[in-house]
């Protein structure tokens, strides 16, 4: 009976905490303009580069729909406080395309490349946050990385050179993916100076200074080219 | 002929590449893309044995190809491809065919013009970003001295050009030779210019398969016909699992000039001489490695010498040893068969060769791959013609 009541408060005092954090911490609202350049991402009216291969399976059209963010922003901060990784984040390869082409992960995470397409895929990244080679693994298969260096590291595929995707590497969980209006909102921001990065496919990363307020949410200024 | 087939293409391509803002607006923007290879030799005059048509090289300083495809309407697509190599300072159409896809979605095509060869595995990466070396493998380019437009009479006159290449004749004197010079010695199997025709290529999994019909021959691709015949080509691949993929290829066609009629016994024609290929092409890989391997016999079949056999093959392998750096290598062989002589005898109608290129590369990023190769050949003439420098190549997409 004494220990379920101190286990009960316990619990009690570990929800003040976390209310009093959610309490003290603002948000982060902006946006951009997302480029024709951005929604070419997702271009489906180049040719196929393999008729007549069977080292490329057919496309699929469907994959645009499941994956809707154009860019990432992020509080670039180093993270203040020490926050187990999320679980592993998937990657998956259907119809010659990554899904999703745009991925946010924290620094810490591991992404699982799964392929699921009938012919080998091979990823690797040149990025100087992360450099790998998956090798040539088939359909069914995932093999992992763990992404230890916040930054935008580009993903492509040996075989087929079309295939390409972006990984944002985030100091902590606090971004936000952008869609195709080009808005975001970063929530659990706590109160203070903070480094702001956007990252489109188009212009890169940007980057802006914001104050943030205890509560409420405040809106990034206008980001330089 | 040739020159108006050339012009007609050309006017196609710039007519599509300046469509109305609108038409492109709705059906689909005019794709381009460049490719740019520079390359800086250690020895000059050592890369002969790489040499293409027209004086073309890959180890010339700078190569450029400029592309353009749009679709003009539903499951239409119009490619075309234009070279320049500062070699012969030439910028000539490479390619430009139109491809009809199959509406139901599925991976069958149907492809009319200038079309890219669809013998062998090797053209599929035969662009120096996709090319693992620089050099491409001897059956794909190394010009033997059999000609298209003169024909060798008595065995000597094929033999005492062996080795010469580009350079055979067999009007030289002391031969007996007939025929002129509006042609060229050939290779036996070319990628370096595509050919007029058309071609029905598709996927089956676990099939591949490619069947087409076109003016010139494996040896000899042409813009407008040089004789009544025409080809007929086929190419058959398998893969049954990622990790493999083989096939078979084969061809048939008259390959000599139709100016030789005049020059062969009454009752027979050019059209009657083929060149006869069968090849085939083995893909394995594993892990980080990949294994390329072809081989290919080719027949000539010649008006007064009998038959010319010519058995050619190469195994490539490239291996990646960090991210963005490779290593490869690959060893070429070309075996050519016998001649009846006049005198007597029997003697191979061309001297074999064989080539070993091995290097590194480097991508550090999609549209940057650096190389530096080493390349060593020997044509076994006497003496020996031994040959070898080392190249570096820098290609870039753009």
């Amino acid at each position: 009976m004494v220990a379920a009541t101190a286990r009960a408060r316990a619990a009690l005092i570990l929800l003040a905490l976390l209310g009093a954090a959610r309490a003290s911490a603002g948000a982060i609202e902006g946006e951009v303009l997302v480029e024709p350049a951005d929604l070419a991402i997702r271009d489906t009216s180049k040719p196929n580069p393999y008729v007549g291969q069977l080292s490329a399976s057919a496309r699929a059209e469907t994959a645009a729909t499941v994956d809707t963010a154009y860019g990432v922003a992020w509080v670039a901060d180093p993270a203040s406080d020490r926050e187990l990784p999320p679980p592993p984040a998937r990657m998956d390869q259907v119809g010659q395309r990554f899904v999703p082409r745009i991925l946010a992960v924290v620094a810490g995470q591991t992404v699982e490349f799964h392929n699921s397409d009938n012919v080998y895929h091979n990823i690797f990244s040149y990025s100087p946050p992360k450099r790998f080679d998956l090798g040539r693994y088939p359909k069914g298969k995932s093999r992992s990385v763990t992404f230890v260096k916040p930054g935008a590291v580009q993903v492509y595929c040996d075989i087929h050179s079309d295939m390409r995707a972006d990984i944002i590497v985030a100091p902590s969980r606090r971004f936000a993916l952008i869609g195709r209006s080009g808005r975001f909102r970063i929530e659990g921001v706590p109160a203070g100076t903070h480094t702001v990065k956007v990252w489109l496919p188009s212009s890169g990363e940007r980057v802006a200074s914001i104050d943030v307020s205890e509560r409420g949410a405040v809106s990034l200024p206008p980001l330089g080219p | 002929m040739r020159f108006v087939g050339l012009l007609l293409m050309l006017g196609f391509a710039l007519g599509l590449g300046r469509a109305e803002p609108g038409e492109c607006a709705s059906l689909g923007q005019v794709n381009f893309q460049g490719d740019l290879d520079l390359v800086g030799l250690s020895r000059t005059e050592q890369e002969d044995i790489n040499s293409l048509n027209f004086g073309e090289n890959p180890f010339h300083t700078t190569r450029i190809r400029l592309f353009a495809d749009a679709p003009v309407q539903d499951h239409v697509h119009v490619f075309t491809e234009f070279l320049y190599d500062d070699g012969t300072m030439l910028a000539r159409l490479f390619g430009g065919f139109v491809r009809l896809s199959d509406p139901k979605g599925r991976d069958i095509h149907i492809e009319v013009g200038k079309i890219p060869l669809h013998l062998g595995a090797y053209p599929n990466r035969s662009y120096a970003p996709q090319n693992n070396l620089i050099g491409a493998p001897l059956m794909y380019q190394y010009h033997t001295d059999l000609r298209t437009d003169q024909a060798p009479v008595r065995g000597e006159d094929i033999v005492a050009n062996r080795g010469n290449g580009y350079r055979s004749s067999y009007l030289a004197p002391g031969l007996t030779g007939v025929g002129d010079f509006e042609g060229h010695a050939i290779p036996v199997l070319y990628e370096n210019c595509w050919d007029f025709g058309a071609v029905l290529i598709g996927t089956a999994a676990p099939l591949e398969f490619a069947v087409g019909v076109t003016n010139g021959s494996a040896a000899e691709p042409v813009m407008g016909d040089t004789n009544n015949g025409k080809q007929i080509l086929a190419r058959l691949g398998f893969v049954p699992a990622p990790w493999i993929r083989a096939g078979i290829s084969g061809s048939r066609a008259p390959y000599l000039y139709e100016d030789l009629n005049e020059d062969l016994p009454p009752g027979q024609t050019v059209d009657q001489f083929m060149q006869k290929l069968a090849a085939a092409d083995l893909e394995l890989s594993h892990g980080r490695g990949v294994l390329y391997s072809e081989l290919l016999f080719s027949r000539f079949e010649s008006p007064f010498v009998g038959d010319l056999d010519v058995r050619a093959w190469y195994v490539e392998g490239k291996w990646t040893v960090l991210p963005g750096w490779y290593i490869a290598g690959r060893f070429d062989r070309m075996i050519f068969g016998d001649v009846t002589l006049s005198g007597g005898g029997v003697a191979a109608w061309d001297a074999d060769l064989w080539k070993r290129e091995v290097g590194i590369g480097f991508k550090p990023s999609k549209r940057l791959v650096a190389k530096l190769v080493h390349q060593q050949s020997q044509i076994n003439v006497t003496p020996p013609l031994v040959r070898a420098f080392a190249a570096a190549q820098l290609s870039v997409v753009f």
